[in-house]
């Protein structure tokens, strides 16, 4: 079997050249440029980076801590017994525009996904949730998560998307 | 009147921090008729609601909130027995086929 070809590991400021990376949505190369080192020095996030065999930054994900909670949670009478369901959430996910078409997105979905399997055998962690991006592509990546097992968290917002992470793990992962 | 309160105003602090933005004419002229309407300056009103916006995001990445149906049905999905999904398997395939740990 071929040696895959691209790297992954924790973002490393010496290493991970953020500069030159362009994934076609400015917002998402702004925030991976001035928001995570900041996210990441105050645990809020982890960043994992993909390197190409020349050590070119080429995609990455972040993933932090969620929780999902019942409205009105500080009402006993409202909440009963639903008390905070832990999760994982897919902050960010996106790849160089000269790797794209290249299956690394899908790839590196599927560290994400394996990762919070991992990392819910740790601490207990029920899904991993996500936002899908609104632009042109949303309904291809919409089709794209269900096809995963994702599903919406609420009808009122349906870009916010979640896969049990049972569902995951009986996948023979990580 | 229409009433907000600015969640600003728990900060004891000086404005000293100076923002200078272009806005379009039409996106000006609706964000002033919105701060007539409460009574603010346009600079509070503005303020007001990009904290508001700025607390509402950086919540939202960490925690969702659901009605109770909702969570519910969460609730019963995350607990209930997961079945074989060919796409997800395929999906680590290709993680395995592309990814090295580094």
């Amino acid at each position: 079997m071929a040696e895959p070809p691209f790297t992954i590991r924790p973002f490393d400021k010496a290493l991970h050249d953020r500069g030159a990376f362009s994934c076609g949505v400015e917002a998402m190369d702004r925030w991976l440029r001035q928001s995570v080192a900041a996210k990441i020095a105050s645990n809020r996030i982890r960043l994992w980076c993909a390197t190409d065999e020349g050590g070119r930054l080429v995609g990455f994900y972040a993933l932090a801590a969620h929780s999902v909670e019942v409205a009105g949670a500080s009402d006993l009478a409202e909440r009963g017994d639903r008390h905070a369901i832990p999760a994982i959430y897919l902050v960010a996910l996106a790849v160089d525009r000269t790797c794209q078409r290249t299956g690394l997105g899908s790839a590196l979905m599927g560290d994400a996904i394996a990762r919070s399997v991992a990392i819910s055998e740790q601490l207990g962690a029920a899904a991993l949730i996500l936002d899908v991006l609104e632009d042109a592509a949303r309904d291809r990546r919409m089709v794209f998560y269900e096809g995963l097992g994702f599903r919406a968290i609420d009808p009122k917002t349906p870009h916010r998307l979640f896969l049990p992470i049972k569902l995951a793990a009986i996948q023979n992962e990580p | 009147m229409i009433h907000i309160a600015d969640p600003t105003v728990q900060f004891a602090e000086t404005k000293s921090q100076r923002k200078e933005l272009k806005l379009k004419p039409s996106v000006a002229a609706e964000i002033q008729a919105g701060a007539d309407v409460v009574g603010m300056d346009m600079s509070t009103f503005m303020a007001s609601a990009a904290y508001r916006l700025a607390q509402e995001v950086t919540a939202a990445q960490h925690r969702t909130t659901l009605p109770p149906d909702a969570f519910d049905a969460f609730a019963k999905a995350v607990d209930g027995a997961g079945t074989a999904n060919p796409a997800l398997t395929a999906l680590f395939e290709k993680r395995r086929a592309l990814l090295k740990d580094g």
